[in-house]
This record gives structure tokens, C-alpha cells and sequence, in this order.
């Protein structure tokens, strides 16, 4: 992944496997990305890139996944994928917000590829 | 001479006591001079005919009157025993007991007397009477004490008050007369002999009047020829049941016998019969005496009944058991409450019915029976019955009467059976919600392993190299360990105590134990470690040391992680009487507030990559010792983590 490369994804997950396991499948589609182990981190990533698409992890520790959708929800590129262990108490706190949708974990990446192709396909 | 007690209304008052008692009193004044002579016998009902009797018995009284206050008892003219009470300062009354028994001297006196002072041989036959010393004393005694009330109630200027002193007066008047008209004194034939020529009344082993119908108010007493009352009341004073009394009512309410309308309350189950017997049969004024003391008798009959009913009330409003037994375990009173429950129980023990046929509980009677030798038992806790799972809570204690005896038993019980299932219920609500909450932390911990795992499998199929397939199934089989961490350190939240055994700690060697490990850490989060000496000896706690060494790791490692950018902890041990603890203080970040409320719930993290199940696992150790967690953070200071712990207590020391 070149510097000059303009950024597709962001991911924004704590916990190293899952981020690892997303990381690896978006390299092998050759989709360019970055990621962060913290919600920060992330905010400052899709800030600096304005990928057409964010993979946020919901439990993040400290600033959760929602933390991070609305502090970006104003850039108004970038939608969100959000990544859950338990989708439906997070169903109703996305409306209003520029949440492309909900994967439950465990996902199937191909489903996963599926999504952000298609996010990159279609910009906001 | 100016005594009141020589007022006109007193002279039926005397004359009546004097009947009572069966001898003959003599009023005397501060003169030695004789004013009056109640139920007159020989010797005294002959001073106004025999002279020389008269100047003996005036040289007796003056001796009694030249003697010591109080009562004094004198051999008199004739060998018969005298005893003399001073009333006030005006006059005193002499009672003439009869011979002395045993006394030589008595019965050499009584037989020269005939001679000395020239009596009618049929005197002889007169003396029937024997006392001894001790009979004479006791009766006068009686005699002082009750005129000793009399003065106080006649110079009491309140209506209450003399009605108070003349009621205990009354009182007085019948423990004299129970004192000598009880079976105990008198012998059957004796008291045969009395009825023949007397009043005959009916009066209770206690005392007490007897009444037929407390309504009516009338007074019981009876007058009849003799051979008729004889036989009945020999009847009926050999016959045991109180149901036998009913035909000889009828018989003594007919005109036939009675002077007075007659209606006879038959209230306890024990009856005695007790005779008045006026030698001369002057009963007016004995049936008056009579009449004031029933009337105040019923008049306290009422009260007691009005008493009983509001105190009953009392009784039943109380809304736990109450049941009180003699000191032999015999069921006397119980209220509404115990009723209720002995009823649901089917145990209702009937009034008079001994406890112990119940088989209620043994815990309860064994500590009845503990009580009546003074023992209280509180707060025990018993099941009543197993197949209706009747919870009790109670209290056994002794009743004592007015002098400290013991004269039975309370039992005080309060049904929790209702509120056990409750509580139980209640935990078991907790139990499922944490249950919930654990569950979700769970499926949220676990699912991303899970989903590691499974992207791991899918990219497996997906990379072709070689190196990389290996790279795939190595992280596939540490997600796989990774979950069963999780699962092993959930189970470890439900572990049973029985795995923890408690003894007492020394929490200066725990850290000690732990210090080396701190300090490693320490040196890699740059984070100057300090384990305060606090001067003194800190007590043993009671825990389970290597449980202990878990939770204090786990708080040191929070901690060291909170401050990744290095900073200041300290560990301090301080105690008092009762509890010991261990301050862990950094100077972190803080924990912000709304945190502080979950920071012990199962899965509740901040950390990027914590479980949450630290605090709750060493949380729940704590509880385990009975002790406590607390957290003090201030944002931007710092944090304080204190584990409290019971200290061991001497005698707990001792046994160890």
C-alpha cells in the first residue's frame, strides 16, 4: 500500500484479531485502507483520508463506535459500517446517523467485501 | 380521750373483726381504763360482775400500757394469752386469745382461778379455745397492719386516696379471715363443727369472693339451720368437681336458709369453704362489713373484666404470636396472631393444654422449658412444619411475678415464611439478571473470537501461499484459546465459596508476596512503586490469602495500566477495632463518575482489550470475606481502591 494511494476504508477496531481479519480481507480485494485500535485514532484517520467508508468496532472502550459516527457524521463523506457483538440494542441509536448499516459478529467476509465494495462503488 | 377510732361507726367495724378472729377485744384507753368489749367472752364478758377479775385485768392493761409500742403479748389473769396493740396515742385494743397449749403454768393459773376469783364452775365448759404464742402474735400483727390502714385512710384528706387505703384495708380484712377460715388451717371436723352454729360463706382457695353472676351483684352469704347446711356442705367439701356446688346453690337461694337474697358465682375451678363464726350469731353487723368489702370486690371484678377486655385488645392488635404458659409449660393465654398461625398449622393448642403435646418444635420447648429456669432465648429462627414450610422467628423469655419469681413463660413469634419466599424470590431476580448481564457481556466477549476465528477459516480458503494458510490456522487456534480464557474466567465469576477456605490473614505478608511482581511491572509502565510502612501492627483479617494475592494484583495492574505515561503508586495498610485495609492510590487519569456505578459489573471495561470481568471477579472475592471494595477517583488526580476486610477477633485468636 503506496502513500500516494488515496484511502477507501477506514477500520477502527480494538481488538487486534478482528481488526487483522478485516485488515487481511481488504488487502486481498485490494481495497486500500487504514486502521486504528482506538475511536481517537480513527476519528483522526477518516478526518485526514475521508474514505468513502468506516468500519467501526461498537465497544470500543472509553469512546464507543457511536462516539465516533457522530463526531464524524457532520464531514458528510464517510459513512459508517458498525461491527457489533449484539446488533439489536444498537439498531435504534443509529437513526439520523450516516450508518450505512449493521454486521453482526461473527461476519461473513465475504458479505463484508460485498458491503464495501459496493460503499465504494456508490459514494455518499 | 379523743380516738376516732372510738367513733360510734367504728364499733360494728371492731365487733365484726373480732368475730372474724374469734376472740374477744377489748377497747382500752391511755388510762388503762375499759371502753368497750367486742364479741364478749369469758374471762372479759365477766369483769362487770366479778370485781377481782376486773382489778387483775386493770393491772394487766396498765402493764400494757407502761410497755413498748406495737404489740405486746401477756400471760392475763386465768392463764389466758393477751395480746395487747397500741392504735394510737388515745387507746389501744387488747385481744383475749385463748389458753396457751402446753403451758403448765396456763393451766395451773386457769384452774386456781376458779378459787381466786370465786367463778360458776360452769365457766369450765366456756374454755374451749387453745393458741399458741405464735397464733397470737401472727393475728395481731394482722390486726396492726389493718388498723395501721385504717388511720392512714381516715387522715388522708383526698376521696382517692382513702378509698385506695380503705380498699388495701379491706384487703387486709380478707387475708385475715383466709389466714384463718382455709382448709389448710382448719381441719374437716373443725370445720363441721363451726358450721353448726354459723355463717357460712363461700370464698375461693385465693381468697377471692365467689360469685354466681357478676350482673346481678349480690351478696353471697347464707345463714341455716344446722344439720341441714351440715350435711351439704360435708357433701360438697368432699365431692371434687366445682359442678357439684350447682344443687347446693339452689338449696342455700331458698328462703328456707338464707337471710339474703342468695346468687353464688362459682369462677375458678378450685373452691373452699370458709367459715365466719360468730360464737353469739350477731350477724348484722359482720354482713356489713361484708357488704362494703363485695361491693368494692365486684366493683374491682368490673374493673378487672373492663381491664381484661382492653387488654385483650391490646393483646390481639399485636401483630406477632404471643403466648404465655405457666412455669409447668401449660398454655395460659394467647393472642389473635398465634392463633392464626397454630390454626393454619392445625396445632391450635387449647387454654390449659400442655405445649409440649403439640409437638410443636422441639427448639421452642426445650427453650420453655430453659426459660422457667430463667434462660432467654432471642432471634431463633425454627421450620415448624415440613410439609407446609412454616418459618418462625422468636423469642423465648421468662415472666417474673413481683418479688423476681419465675412464674412462666413467654413465647413471641413472628411468622417470616412470607417473607423468606420473597427475599428468596428476590434473589433469584437478581440472580437472572446478572445472569442477563453476563450473558450479553459473554456473547459480546466471545463473538469476537468468534468472528477472528471464522474470518481466519474463510481466508484460509481464500490466500494460496503457503506461509500465509500457516499464519491463518495458528491465529485460528489462538482465537479458539482465547475464547476458552473467556469462558474460564466467566466460570470463575459463579465459583462456589467452598473452594476459598477462611483463616486469618497477615496482609503486610500478602503485599509482601506480591512486591516483587508489582515491580517488574512497575519498571515497564514507568511507575514509581511504593508499599508504605504504616507504623503500627495490623491485625489479622480473615480471607483466604491466595484469593487475596489475585484481587491485589488485579487492583496493582488496573492501576499500573491507567497510567501508561508513568506516575506514582502507593500501597498503604492501615486498621481499626473491627476492619483492616489496603489503600492502592495512584495519581492516573481518574475513573470518570458515571463509571464508578459499573465499574463492578461483569464485562464493564474502558480498556481497550479488557474483559471487565477483573473488578467483578476480585469484587466478588471480597464479598466472599466479608469485606468491601471501595473507590474513591478523582478525574485528573487520582484513584484510591480500598479492600476492607473483618479483623480476626480475640476469641476468634484464641481458638485458632
Amino acid at each position: 500500500m503506496s502513500k500516494a494511494c488515496r484511502i477507501d476504508v477506514v477500520v477502527v477496531d480494538d481488538d487486534d484479531s478482528v481488526r487483522w481479519v478485516i485488515e487481511q480481507t481488504l488487502e486481498l480485494a485490494g481495497i486500500s485502507y487504514a486502521s486504528a485500535s482506538n475511536g481517537a485514532l480513527g476519528i483522526s484517520l477518516i478526518e485526514k483520508h475521508m474514505p468513502s467508508l468506516a468500519i467501526v468496532d461498537v465497544k470500543l472502550g472509553a469512546m464507543s463506535g457511536l462516539d465516533v459516527v457522530r463526531s464524524i457524521s457532520h464531514l458528510g463523506k464517510t459513512r459508517v459500517l458498525l461491527v457489533t457483538g449484539y446488533a439489536n440494542t444498537i439498531e435504534d441509536k443509529v437513526s439520523g446517523l450516516p450508518v450505512l448499516g449493521i454486521l453482526e459478529k461473527p461476519f461473513d467476509i465475504q458479505n463484508l467485501l460485498g458491503i464495501v465494495q459496493q460503499a465504494i462503488k456508490t459514494p455518499a | 380521750m379523743n380516738s376516732r377510732l372510738l367513733a360510734p361507726k367504728w364499733q360494728e367495724f371492731h365487733s365484726s373483726l373480732a368475730c372474724m378472729l374469734n376472740m374477744t377485744s377489748a377497747m382500752v384507753d391511755c388510762n388503762g381504763n375499759l371502753k368497750a368489749l367486742y364479741n364478749p367472752r369469758p374471762p372479759l364478758s365477766l369483769l362487770d360482775s366479778n370485781s377481782y377479775l376486773a382489778e387483775e385485768y386493770q393491772t394487766l392493761f396498765h402493764s400494757f400500757l407502761s410497755g413498748q409500742r406495737g404489740i405486746s403479748i401477756k400471760m392475763g389473769p386465768l392463764g389466758y394469752l393477751h395480746a395487747s396493740i397500741v392504735l394510737d396515742d388515745n387507746c389501744c385494743l387488747v385481744l383475749c386469745a385463748g389458753l396457751e397449749r402446753d403451758n403448765p403454768i396456763a393451766e395451773e393459773r386457769f384452774r386456781s382461778g376458779y378459787e381466786d376469783y370465786r367463778l360458776a364452775q360452769a365457766m369450765q365448759s366456756d374454755v374451749q379455745d387453745w393458741c399458741t404464742l405464735e397464733e397470737v402474735s401472727g393475728a395481731a400483727s394482722r390486726v396492726l397492719t389493718l388498723y395501721n390502714r385504717l388511720n392512714q385512710s381516715i387522715s388522708e384528706s383526698s376521696d382517692i386516696g382513702q378509698e385506695g387505703i380503705l380498699l388495701a384495708a379491706l384487703d387486709e380484712i380478707n387475708s385475715l379471715m383466709v389466714g384463718l377460715l382455709t382448709p389448710e388451717s382448719y381441719d374437716l371436723r373443725r370445720i363441721l363443727d363451726l358450721v353448726a352454729s354459723s355463717l357460712v360463706i363461700l370464698l375461693d382457695a385465693q381468697g377471692a369472693w365467689v360469685f354466681t353472676q357478676a350482673h346481678t351483684r349480690n351478696v353471697s352469704v347464707a345463714r341455716g339451720e344446722a344439720s341441714d347446711l351440715l350435711d351439704k356442705v360435708a357433701r360438697i367439701w368432699t365431692a371434687s368437681s366445682p359442678d357439684d356446688f350447682s344443687p347446693l346453690l339452689s338449696t342455700l337461694t331458698c328462703n328456707q336458709y338464707s337471710v339474703y337474697p342468695l346468687s353464688i358465682k362459682l369462677a375458678g375451678s378450685v373452691l373452699s369453704l370458709g367459715v365466719l363464726n360468730p360464737r353469739e350469731v350477731k350477724i348484722q353487723p359482720v354482713l356489713s362489713a361484708f357488704g362494703r368489702q363485695v361491693a368494692i370486690a365486684l366493683e374491682m371484678d368490673s374493673m378487672y373484666n373492663v381491664l381484661q377486655r382492653r387488654l385483650g385488645e391490646l393483646f390481639n392488635s399485636i401483630r406477632h404470636g404471643m403466648l404465655v404458659t405457666n412455669c409447668d409449660g401449660v398454655v395460659m393465654v394467647m393472642n389473635r396472631a398465634a392463633e392464626k398461625v397454630f390454626r393454619e398449622l392445625g396445632k391450635l393448642p387449647q387454654l390449659g393444654e400442655h405445649l409440649n403435646k403439640l409437638a410443636l418444635c422441639p427448639e421452642i420447648e426445650k427453650a420453655i422449658c430453659g426459660a422457667v429456669t430463667g434462660l432467654s432465648f432471642f432471634k431463633k429462627q425454627s421450620l415448624l412444619c415440613q410439609e407446609t414450610c412454616v418459618h418462625l422467628i422468636w423469642d423465648v423469655a421468662p415472666i417474673r411475678g413481683n418479688k423476681g419469681e419465675i412464674a412462666g413463660a413467654i413465647l413471641l413469634f413472628e411468622d417470616i415464611t412470607e417473607t423468606l419466599s420473597l427475599t428468596r424470590q428476590l434473589k433469584e431476580w437478581e440472580r437472572l439478571a446478572t445472569a442477563g448481564e453476563v450473558a450479553a457481556g459473554l456473547a459480546h466477549e466471545i463473538r469476537n473470537p468468534l468472528a477472528a476465528a471464522r474470518g481466519a477459516l474463510q481466508l484460509f480458503e481464500m490466500v494460496e501461499g503457503e506461509e500465509q494458510r500457516q499464519e491463518l490456522l495458528l491465529r485460528f487456534a489462538g482465537e479458539l484459546d482465547r475464547m476458552n480464557s473467556i469462558l474460564t474466567e466467566y466460570l470463575s465469576l459463579s465459583k462456589t465459596p467452598e473452594g476459598d477456605e477462611i483463616s486469618p490473614v497477615n496482609l503486610a505478608e500478602v503485599i509482601n508476596d506480591i512486591k516483587y511482581l508489582f515491580n517488574s511491572e512497575a519498571l515497564l509502565y514507568n511507575v514509581d512503586l511504593q508499599v508504605k510502612p504504616c507504623g503500627k501492627v495490623i491485625p489479622n483479617v480473615l480471607g483466604n490469602s491466595s484469593s487475596l494475592k489475585q484481587v491485589f494484583l488485579n487492583i496493582g495492574k488496573n492501576a499500573l495500566e491507567a497510567m501508561a505515561n508513568g506516575g506514582n503508586l502507593t500501597v498503604t495498610l492501615d486498621s481499626n477495632d473491627t476492619h483492616a485495609w489496603a489503600d492502592f492510590t495512584d495519581n492516573g487519569p481518574g475513573i470518570p463518575s458515571e463509571h464508578i456505578d459499573n465499574i463492578f459489573r461483569p464485562f464493564f471495561t474502558t480498556k481497550i482489550g479488557g474483559t471487565g470481568l477483573g473488578l467483578a471477579i476480585s469484587n466478588k472475592i471480597i464479598k466472599r470475606m466479608d469485606g468491601e471494595i471501595q473507590i474513591k477517583s478523582v478525574p485528573g488526580i487520582g484513584t484510591t481502591v480500598t479492600v476492607v476486610l473483618p479483623v480476626q477477633r480475640k476469641s476468634e485468636e484464641e481458638i485458632n
